[in-house]
């Protein structure tokens, strides 16, 4: 039955607008505690029938994904796939959960709940660290199985694919997100996640409009006859709204696309601000797959290419040829355009069991980034960077060091890269004998001792996300204090002002490359201060490029000026909202 | 060959890892090739039994935690036992092919 008219007030992570149908969606790495349900006798047969046939669609898609492992990636990699095969058919597990359905009269679900509780507490409980990581195997597949069970009932009745949805769900991981297909979606609405998560970053990057925070009780009493609107602008979820309020929110869906199909168009002209100044506009990367977008967005280069995807979620190292290769072929994509590559930062919520294993009561002021690149794994830095000097020779190639916190860390890594240039040299290899290495402003020690790193690096990246976590103390992740994530923080204007300032001394240039740069609401700030280039996701550039040029440098440096002496961060924030509104108020429903 | 004998053996785990999630997937794999029922239980110092695992089961096999130096009793019967038995104790002799 759907529920009355009603306008639940969340938080916005993604801008846009959605209207359309519910689609639950219950996850498929998490599953919890199901009903204790009872069948009778006689359906028991049924019953096992279901939880056979939810193994065997399990069975498919863990094979399917071990070919796209296979495909994407390494062999190798796709042996964790193996072993969840084994698990799906584990005489052991299947004979527990039999157990549970045939004499217990439990349905398939509560059953498999029980025999996975089961397994996971054995395991759990084990002296050895290895076996005790076996826990989470067993809860994967579960989860998988879980899924596959819940939609066997799904597609015996209401759930219709056919047309695209809005997505409510407990919480998505960001794998989920990153398989949401945007032509069955039309966005989504969470109950956990925070602007920052990765999962907001990925919805922002597809442009799907996103809400978090819904009422945990929500999600569990839509349907899919509720009709829902997802406002990612003001973070409100209308279920069920009247037609006149339908109305009204297509009519702003339908000048929010002429106004973007218009922005887009803009991609050839110049980011520059009414009285002359150019900023640069560059674009965020991720993945190699998507420098064809870029291109479209009229990105003068790419300002941050994060490394990590390419050593995440395998089992064996890349080796440098491998990462040699993707690093060509990214270069002569850019044709020439600069590209900034940042070295490996795992650590803090990015990790592998194959980088380190750590068991850091605080892993994001651990061994995170360029300190676990120097202390624990030398010689992964080692591989990457040899890969990075011999591919420098196809085009404008930059490096980048993550979480840089004493001078110290440059002096190590650019004598380390000498010795790299005299091993290629004496294997007669080809290289980039003058390579331009910058550093990532993303902890207040590296922005108060910008003067001090600025003669031994080519460039600053400003990385807001954790600049904003590091200055603040507040962990990202954590929804208690997601209201302190504030970038416009006074404190925060005042460390890139400082970095600036100590960039044009020593004639260097400054980039912010976080979450702020795409944010139309930011960018008067950030290039009033003097911030030289911004990075963003490419779907951002075309705004970012309007607000650019609706105003004048003069302006927005006087918004800088008022903003960073205002005491927080909401009378910092309007300022520079007032002079967007005043030059470019189209943008406000974009 | 009577499908009534049953095979039985003692066998120690011998590499240093013990019998941990690949080799025991490998173990579920040679036992999966043959018509036979095969357990390991394991052995405690005096050589009394104790847990017993289905060679088929990856999570029955690493409930055992097995480390190095385990020693367990092989079982196998069915019409196929000779031969598994025969492939299952020449895959524990090789230290599941880990080590020199």
């Amino acid at each position: 039955m759907a529920l009355p008219t009603q306008t639940i007030q969340a938080i916005a992570v993604s801008p846009g607008i959605a209207l359309g149908r519910t689609m639950r969606v219950t996850g498929q790495t998490r599953y919890s505690e199901p009903e204790p349900r009872r069948i009778s006798d006689a359906e028991i047969p049924d019953e096992l029938a279901r939880y056979s046939s939810a193994l065997s669609l399990t069975r498919g898609q863990l094979m399917e994904l071990r070919q796209e492992v296979r495909d994407k990636l390494k062999a190798q990699d796709a042996e964790i796939f193996d072993a969840h095969l084994l698990l799906v058919d584990d005489k052991a597990m299947t004979a527990e959960v039999e157990k549970g359905v045939r004499e217990n009269h439990y349905a398939a679900e509560y059953a498999l709940y029980l025999a996975t509780e089961h397994f996971v507490s054995v395991f759990s409980g084990m002296a050895d660290e290895y076996l005790r990581e076996r826990a989470s195997d067993i809860r994967d597949v579960t989860a998988r199985i879980f899924a596959n069970l819940t939609n066997i009932y799904a597609h015996n009745g209401e759930i219709d694919l056919d047309d695209r949805r809005i997505i409510i769900a407990q919480s998505l991981s960001p794998s989920e997100t990153a398989k949401l297909d945007p032509a069955k979606v039309l966005g989504f609405a969470v109950v956990t996640g925070s602007a920052t998560s990765h999962t907001a970053i990925l919805a922002r990057s597809m442009q799907l409009p996103a809400l978090v925070g819904l009422p945990p009780e929500l999600p569990e009493r839509l349907t899919a006859d509720d009709k829902l609107i997802i406002d990612g602008f003001s973070g409100k979820l209308l279920i069920n709204p009247d037609a006149r309020t339908e109305e009204a929110y297509r009519l702003k869906m339908a000048e929010a696309g002429q106004l973007r199909t218009k922005l887009e168009s803009e991609s050839e002209l110049r980011p520059e601000t009414t009285d002359g100044f150019i900023v640069q506009l560059a674009a965020n990367l991720d993945s190699p797959d998507m420098v064809d977008e870029v291109k479209r967005s009229g990105a003068s280069g790419i300002g941050l290419f994060r490394t990590e995807y390419l050593f995440l979620n395998r089992q064996t190292l890349p080796e440098e040829e491998e990462q040699f290769e993707v690093y060509k072929k990214l270069l002569v994509g850019c044709d020439n355009a600069p590209l900034i590559v940042r070295t490996l930062d795992v650590g803090g919520d990015k990790f592998s069991a194959n980088i380190y294993r750590s068991n850091e009561a605080n892993p994001f002021l651990g061994l995170r980034g360029i300190r676990l690149c120097l202390h624990e794994r030398r010689d992964i830095l080692e591989t990457q960077l040899r890969a990075l000097l011999r591919a420098g020779v196809f085009g404008t190639l930059r490096v980048m060091l993550p979480m840089v916190s004493s001078v110290r860390e440059v002096i190590e890594v650019r004598s380390l890269v000498s010795q790299l240039q005299q091993q290629l040299e004496n294997e007669g290899k080809e290289f980039v004998s003058n390579l331009s290495l910058g550093i990532m402003v993303e902890t207040p020690a590296a922005a108060l001792m910008a003067d001090r790193f600025a003669p031994l690096v080519d460039f600053f990246s400003i990385g807001t996300n954790d600049l904003v976590q590091y200055t603040m103390a507040i962990d990202r992740g954590n929804e208690r204090v997601a209201y302190l994530y504030r970038p416009a923080h006074p404190a925060i204007l005042e460390l890139i002002r400082r970095t600036v300032e100590a960039a044009n001394r020593h004639n260097i240039w400054v980039s912010v490359c976080g979450q702020v740069a795409a944010d139309a609401a930011m960018v008067p700030l950030l290039v009033g201060l003097g911030v030289h280039e911004l990075s963003m996701t490419p779907s951002a550039i075309a705004v970012v490029r309007r607000v650019i040029r609706s105003m004048s440098m003069y302006e927005m440096e006087q918004a800088a000026l008022t903003a960073l002496n205002c005491t927080n961060a909401t009378d910092a924030l309007a300022v520079s909202e007032a002079l967007l509104n005043l030059r470019a108020p189209e943008l406000a429903n974009i | 060959m009577n499908t009534d004998d049953v095979f039985e053996r003692e066998i120690v785990v011998d590499n240093s890892m013990g019998l941990h999630a690949r080799p025991a997937a490998q173990l579920v794999r040679i036992a999966s090739g043959f018509d036979a029922t095969m357990s390991v239980e394991k052995l405690n110092k005096e050589g009394e039994e104790g847990e017993e695992a289905d060679c088929r089961s990856v999570l029955s096999l690493l409930m055992l935690a097995a480390g190095k130096g385990t020693r367990l009793l092989l079982r196998a019967s069915g019409p196929q036992a000779e031969e598994a038995f025969r492939a299952v104790v020449e895959f524990f002799e090789s230290k599941f092919g880990e080590e020199e």
